[in-house]
């Protein structure tokens, strides 16, 4: 018999004939009540005719073999026997579903009788569950009111996958994956309890996941990515009310890793929190990470729609960044006591006890920084008062305003920029008038720019205007009495004649003068920020000045040396290169060294700061500021160290040389070589003992 | 389809590693090198690798465990099949397997 | 996607063969768990079986796929009339991977063979 392609044609003729097995096996149990056989056969005819039958949408048929087939699982699981009675009512209800297969629903004159012989069949058996309509809407869509779709919120997922994940055909990867699908992630594994390979039961999971999810799908869609982990899989979903920076401990008291009187006993020891636990083995050491991780994400999440109440928040971020500072410090003089104690099992832990260190400290700088954008934006508008101000006509373009500072470096940049951007369209853009004359269009271009470069933000202002004529500085200069008339200047050093004190006391700036106005204010603020700033200019094309300041105040990462018995730490950030100093080739003069086929300048720390003079065979310390290297001699380079930067008290501000001080493992202090400043003084000696 | 190729070098034991690296296949891997676990130097050359998943990556963990914990070397080569591993690592938010492997 | 569906019911068979045909799988129809044993192989990337039925249960052909040597790992949708947790908790014990309940909509089975199934490639 060639069998129908429609499923529906053929699920009728497969029901006849289902229906036909049912009555035989009805007619086998007639005679032999207790043949299992049999029953089991009834038992499945109904159950796959109901099964099929709810694919077809024929509920009638569905709800009557349900109630049909709930009496077959009674007598399977032996609440009652087979009696003679059964048989016969069974039959009856057998020809309503051959009835009911063929018309779709119960005729009404056959409707009380259909009743009557299933409410008797009930009977019969006892503790059948009361009749039921089969449950085909399980997950009715009840709203929670916690449940909001629609509203952006963040979602604490803990997944820790059963043993058997793997082997039940569960891929955690694509349960990832579609929670990425609602929203975004931030994904935290955790590896930690992967066993060495000779104890691992190789197919089973021993992964597990805390994933920060921030979406506007309700928490149905959430819960429906794992509606099929098993059962012994734990997973959690907790929302977690952003809006305020949350301390460590409340995270992971919140998460049920601590309880709160312990997280009180921890607290009360004045080390850091994550230390302390990770330590003790309070909790491990991912779990921290986990929750350090979300308080970096709603530390971003709060700083996306800055609110009048950030002040609040800087505060408390500025207590956690000293925290990490400690925090920091602290780790360094473990790695001095692991390193002396020679204990491999501590050197491990020390080890990661870093790669935290590390985390929290990028995760402590990245909760401080704000974009650029912050400090770029209100030139907008102050940029065209000037120019009105001014009978200018300006066209201000801002690039990568996206480009993060810190927030206290932002704070503190903001008066130098107001003078250089004021300087710009004053001094440097002609009015339209001169501009047409000189071939350019009327309206004058300013661009502000920010960029990263390493561990330094580079902010340029750059226009088109007149540029600086080098000649008229000079002139400048002279009559002011900063340099001799015959000075012989490159046109470098000419520029920065501009940033002299003094050189800003013109009585009205002028075309001649410049930039003058407050242009040695720029550079004392600038490098109070271990900063540098620096002029280029063209006559005729236009004026660049350019910033370059670290990207943080709060920790500085740096290479500690010796120079005459004292610690110095010079910022990573400015070094290129450490030269051995027995292979160096210095010149006869000593003021110079050929380095990778330049001749560089060379500095004696030691005698620079007045300590005594280094010997011939000490070590360079090749340092870039800006375009410009310089080699600085110290006695001994000791290694990295990392640190919180303190500043100089008011006395020793003005030390040349150097931009703080941090303190050293041992607790004593070091000082933070002033790179930006010593470079300047290098090029000036070198040229002057030439 | 696993091949776990094993060489003796010397002192060292080079597994060359191609097809799939799977949790079907796993328990091959695992038997592969469990006896040269003791080696001063294990190479894992995976460039051969076509394909693998979380399970597969999870015994590579279990192998730069095992090494770290005897502080015997192992070094992962491979520049592709090592890039998509890290994929896999940086996606599932695990560490990637250089952090965990040891080079000797 | 190659996949194996083990159903005693011709007529799911058939539906269940008309909706993963016309998504563009190739599929291969087992009318009993044990049918369903013998046909399996490594090709097959999803397995779909009903629960009840005569020969050998989806339960048991579970655990044989479970612990046989190839393609162990593979997939397991498992079909069910029972909404009770109690034999889903049956299935998932033997080592499903999802399953769903019948009637089900065209839409539900292609993406729940789909949210199963789907690699994650790098």
């Amino acid at each position: 018999m060639a069998k129908s392609m429609d499923p529906r044609a053929l699920f009728q003729e497969e029901a006849e004939e289902l229906l036909q097995t049912l009555e035989s096996s009805l007619l086998g149990l007639e005679d032999d009540p207790g043949n299992t056989e049999h029953l089991n056969s009834a038992f499945r005819a109904l159950h796959t005719i109901k099964g099929s039958a709810t694919m077809f949408a024929l509920n009638a048929l569905v709800g009557y073999a349900h109630r049909f087939e709930n009496v077959f699982v009674s007598l399977r699981e032996g609440n009652a026997v087979v009696t003679r009675d059964l048989v016969d009512q069974s039959l009856a209800a057998r020809d309503i579903l051959v009835l009911l297969l063929r018309t779709g629903e119960i005729p009404a004159d056959v409707a009380d009788q259909a009743e009557a012989v299933m409410v008797s069949l009930e009977g019969a058996v006892t503790a059948v569950p009361a009749a039921a309509e089969p449950d085909s809407h399980p997950r009715d869509d009840v709203t929670d009111e916690a449940d909001r779709a629609g509203v952006e919120r963040l979602l604490r997922i803990q997944y820790r996958p059963s043993s058997r994940t793997f082997i039940n055909g569960t891929n955690p990867l694509s349960l990832i994956r579609e929670l990425q699908d609602l929203g975004s992630t931030l994904v935290v594994g955790y590896s930690r309890e992967i066993p060495p390979l000779e104890e691992l039961q190789p197919d089973h999971c021993y992964l597990a996941w805390d994933i920060l999810l921030t979406t506007d799908a309700s928490r149905r869609e959430v819960e429906d990515v794992f509606i099929f982990v098993d059962g012994e899989s734990v997973v959690t979903i907790d929302e977690v009310h952003g809006g305020e920076y949350r301390r460590l401990g409340e995270i992971l008291v919140d998460r049920g890793l601590l309880s709160q009187s312990d997280l009180e006993e921890y607290l009360g020891n004045r080390v850091p929190l994550g230390e302390v636990l990770v330590n003790r083995g309070v909790v491990s050491a991912d779990s921290v990470r986990s929750a350090l991780e979300e308080q970096r994400l709603i530390a971003r999440i709060d700083s996306d729609d800055a609110t009048s109440s950030i002040k609040v928040r800087t505060r408390r971020l500025d207590d956690l960044v000293s925290l990490v500072g400690e925090f920091v410090s602290l780790q360094a003089q473990i790695n001095l006591t692991a390193q002396r104690l020679e204990d491999r099992e501590l050197v491990n832990q020390v080890e990661q006890l870093e790669r935290l260190v590390r985390e929290a400290r990028e995760l402590s700088m990245d909760m401080h920084m704000v974009p650029v954008e912050t400090l770029f934006a209100p030139f907008r508008r102050l940029t065209r008062e000037l120019a009105r101000e001014l009978n200018r006509e300006v066209s201000l373009t801002l690039n990568g305003t996206e480009t993060e500072l810190d927030k206290n470096v932002v704070d503190q940049l903001r008066d130098p920029l107001l003078h250089i951007v004021r300087n710009s369209i004053d001094h440097g853009l002609e009015s339209p008038d001169a501009r047409l004359a000189a071939g350019k269009p009327r309206e004058g271009r300013l661009v502000l720019s920010a960029f990263h470069s390493g561990a330094l933000v580079m902010i340029t202002v750059e226009d088109d205007g007149a540029g600086i004529n080098d000649e008229a500085i000079r002139a400048k200069a002279v009559e002011q009495g900063m340099i001799p008339a015959d000075a012989a200047l490159t046109r470098e050093e000419t520029l920065d004649l501009v940033f002299q004190p003094g050189f800003s006391t013109a009585k009205s700036a002028t075309q001649v003068s410049g930039r003058g106005v407050g242009m040695d204010v720029v550079r004392r603020n600038v490098e109070r920020l271990n900063g540098a700033v620096t002029l280029s200019s063209e006559a005729g094309v236009g004026t660049t000045v350019q910033l370059r300041i670290p990207l943080t105040l709060a920790i500085v990462e740096g290479l500690l040396c010796h120079v005459a018995g004292q610690s110095f730490l010079i910022n990573l950030a400015y070094i290129r290169e450490c030269v051995d100093g027995t292979a160096a080739r210095r010149h006869s003069s000593g003021g110079f060294f050929d380095y990778r086929g330049s001749v560089v300048p060379l500095l004696d720390l030691a005698q620079f700061y007045r300590f005594g003079a280094a010997n011939d065979d000490d070590p360079i310390v090749v340092v870039a500021a800006g375009d410009h290297l310089v080699g600085l001699v110290v006695s001994t380079i000791l290694g990295n160290h990392q640190s919180v930067v303190k500043n100089m008290g008011a006395l020793l501000q003005h030390v040349e040389g150097v931009s703080g001080a941090v303190f050293l493992a041992d607790g004593t202090p070091a000082l933070m070589v002033d790179v930006e400043r010593l470079h300047r003084i290098a090029s000036k000696q070198n040229r002057k003992s030439d | 389809m696993f091949l776990c190729d094993l060489q003796q070098e010397g002192d060292s034991v080079v597994l060359e590693l191609s097809g799939d690296l799977t949790v079907e296949t796993v328990n091959d891997f695992v038997g592969a090198v469990l006896p040269v676990l003791e080696s001063p130097l294990i190479e894992v050359r995976v460039a051969a690798i076509a394909g693998f998943d979380l399970c597969g990556l999870q015994s590579l963990y279990a192998l730069a465990e095992s090494r770290r914990r005897s502080n015997g070397a192992l070094v992962f080569t491979g520049e592709e099949a090592l890039r998509r591993f890290a994929a896999m690592a940086r996606f599932a938010g695990l560490d990637e397997l250089s952090a965990a492997s040891t080079n000797g | 996607m190659n996949i194996l569906i083990v159903d005693d019911s011709i007529s799911m068979r058939q539906m269940i063969r008309i909706i993963l045909s016309g998504a563009g799988h190739d599929v291969t129809d087992a009318i009993d768990g044990s049918d369903g044993l013998a046909k399996f192989n490594e090709t097959f990337d999803v397995v779909v079986t009903d629960f009840n039925m005569p020969q050998m249960g989806g339960v048991d052909l579970i655990k044989a796929i479970r612990s046989g040597e190839v393609n162990r790992t593979v997939p397991i949708l498992m079909l069910t009339t029972e909404s009770e947790a109690e034999k889903k908790a049956l299935g998932r014990d033997a080592g499903a991977t999802a399953w769903i309940t019948k009637p089900f909509s065209k839409e539900s089975l292609l993406a729940t063979i789909d949210k199963i199934s789907r690699s994650v490639a790098f």
